[in-house]
């Protein structure tokens, strides 16, 4: 059974110069606990994809169906982790469960046991100045998962880090998203972080964008992003999905 | 890195030693020249080579200070003045944050409202004085009108901006979470701006200051500002001078004060 699905989805930006058309009946599902990656030429409209599926946007004709009914579906995590620096890391973590009023003994301990597995209850009393980029993606993580979202959105979550740290924290991401049994739609232009790391890639054409292609990766088998980098299927992929890109 | 003083390095001490030597030169230095300085008005007014009837001398104002203080009017005339300073201080931030955070909530009144706020930015605020007196009547009211005015036009721009520059990633996140506009204003807007607020009091510390003194030239009976317009109609320029040393300590002090809160919010939060 899918999760979310759209249909037929399209938008339409209006400025005073006129109406763009950035989406054009984009129709795909997505199951749950699958990983979807969805890349496209850049400023072809995947951030927007992402708003919509949040409910910040509402499209211009199709459907958007959501096969749940709980309040908190969705989770953003941006290219920036956005932490508050006026806030220590428990602070921020709890930001969600302070807006929606649900700060209780049985939230923090889950957020407790989170801290405490990914390494960073430690550091719960420190400032966000005080770690390191990578530890900051994923505290972003943790506030995200405090309000239990069923799907993560992630908006090119580590194009801000540094080569090294970014396959290290595609790492660490990848495993709380599997730990914590969620689905995750990824957002990127980085052909090799989407091969890592999803079950299917959704190639999108230059805007208005339409779905030019679904990809099924098996790679499961290999286990973390970084070792999937490594198989023999890797390159072969990388030029599938780069001639779809290019042409 | 924790490490007591037994484990630094001797290089390290050298550092350290080299920071501190630093730091006694230009303290040393900042009290060598006042010294210099008062030292020469005081020698050039005695020995006649400047007028000291015009330019008066340390140990004139010393003197005037004393008379002051004897005739019970010292504190009188400081107080008056460092109460309208410190209430058109207060108001004016307070007011003019409160505006901007309007400004802020409606996109709407911020469009409409504009040009207005442009437009009363570059007036000489000054120039309404004759008007607030007729308004509001003189003394201290008046005074504390004209300095609100003064800061808190500056003050709406300065809070606006920051609240603007609020990131919008930032704040599709809290939507994302649920927040609604208020929770957005309190979680995020406010703290975020915290130290545009701060240097926005530093900003306001001058310009109270310059409001209740040009209030005081305008209309009133007391205060450093009416001091100093008394003393030069009457050619007293030693009151003229005493006064403006005051005024000098006075705001610094308030400078003194709001730096320190800068110090204390920067120590809890970085």
């Amino acid at each position: 059974m899918s999760l979310l699905k759209l249909k037929d989805v399209s938008l339409n930006y209006h400025s005073p110069k006129g109406e763009t058309q950035a989406l054009k009946n984009i129709s795909f599902e997505v199951k749950e606990n699958e990983f979807i990656a969805i890349v496209g030429p850049s400023g072809c409209g995947k951030t927007t994809i992402l708003s919509l599926i949040a409910g910040i946007l509402k499209p211009s004709s199709g459907e958007i169906i959501k096969n749940d009914d709980g309040e908190n579906f969705i989770g953003y995590m941006f290219q920036r982790d956005h932490l508050f620096e006026w806030r220590t890391i428990w602070q921020n973590v709890i930001l969600g469960l302070e807006i929606q009023k649900k700060k209780n003994a049985q939230n923090f301990e889950y957020l407790n046991k989170l801290l405490q597995k990914y390494g960073l209850y430690d550091f719960k009393d420190k400032f966000p100045r005080e770690l390191s980029g990578g530890m900051r993606q994923r505290v972003a993580l943790i506030r995200t998962l405090a309000l239990n979202p069923k799907v993560l959105l992630l908006d090119e979550p580590f194009s801000a880090l540094d080569y090294q740290t970014r396959l290290n924290v595609c790492d660490d991401v990848n495993n709380i998203i599997k730990n914590e049994k969620k689905t995750a739609i990824l957002v990127t232009h980085d052909i090799s972080e989407a091969i890592s790391m999803a079950d299917r890639i959704i190639i999108l054409t230059p805007r208005p964008a339409e779905v030019k292609k679904i990809i099924t990766l098996n790679l499961q088998k290999y286990g973390t992003p970084f070792n999937r980098r490594e198989c023999s299927e890797f390159s072969k992929l990388f030029n599938e999905v780069w001639k779809d890109l290019e042409n | 890195m924790k490490h007591s003083k037994e484990n630094y390095s001797k290089e390290h001490l050298q550092y350290l030693k080299k920071r501190k030597n630093s730091k006694i030169v230009v303290l040393s230095s900042q009290i060598g020249l006042l010294i210099l300085f008062l030292a020469l008005w005081e020698l050039l007014a005695r020995t006649g080579l400047i007028n000291s009837f015009i330019t008066s001398s340390p140990s004139k104002i010393v003197n005037t200070i004393g008379e002051l203080f004897a005739s019970g009017e010292l504190f009188m005339h400081m107080g008056v003045t460092l109460l309208e300073t410190l209430a058109g201080f207060f108001i004016a931030s307070f007011l003019g944050t409160l505006i901007a955070i309007l400004l802020w909530w409606s996109e709407t009144v911020r469009k409409i409202l504009e040009p207005y706020i442009v437009i009363l930015n570059s007036l000489p605020k000054i120039a309404l004085g004759p008007l607030i007196i007729i308004w509001v009547g003189s003394g201290t009211s008046a005074i504390i009108a004209i300095c609100v005015l003064i800061c808190i036009i500056i003050t709406i721009i300065t809070m606006l901006n920051a609240f603007l520059s609020c990131d919008e990633d930032k704040i599709l996140l809290m939507k994302s979470m649920g927040a609604n506009k208020f929770k957005i204003l309190f979680k995020l807007v406010l703290p975020y701006s915290i130290p545009n607020f701060i240097s926005m009091l530093k900003i306001n510390v001058g310009m109270s200051w310059v409001g209740s003194i040009m209030g005081e030239y305008l209309s009133s009976s007391a205060g450093l500002g009416y001091l100093i317009v008394y003393g030069s109609q009457v050619f007293r320029l030693d009151l003229v001078m005493t006064s403006t040393v005051l005024l000098c300590i006075l705001a610094g002090l308030m400078y003194f004060a709001v730096a320190l809160l800068e110090k204390y919010y920067i120590k809890k939060h970085r």
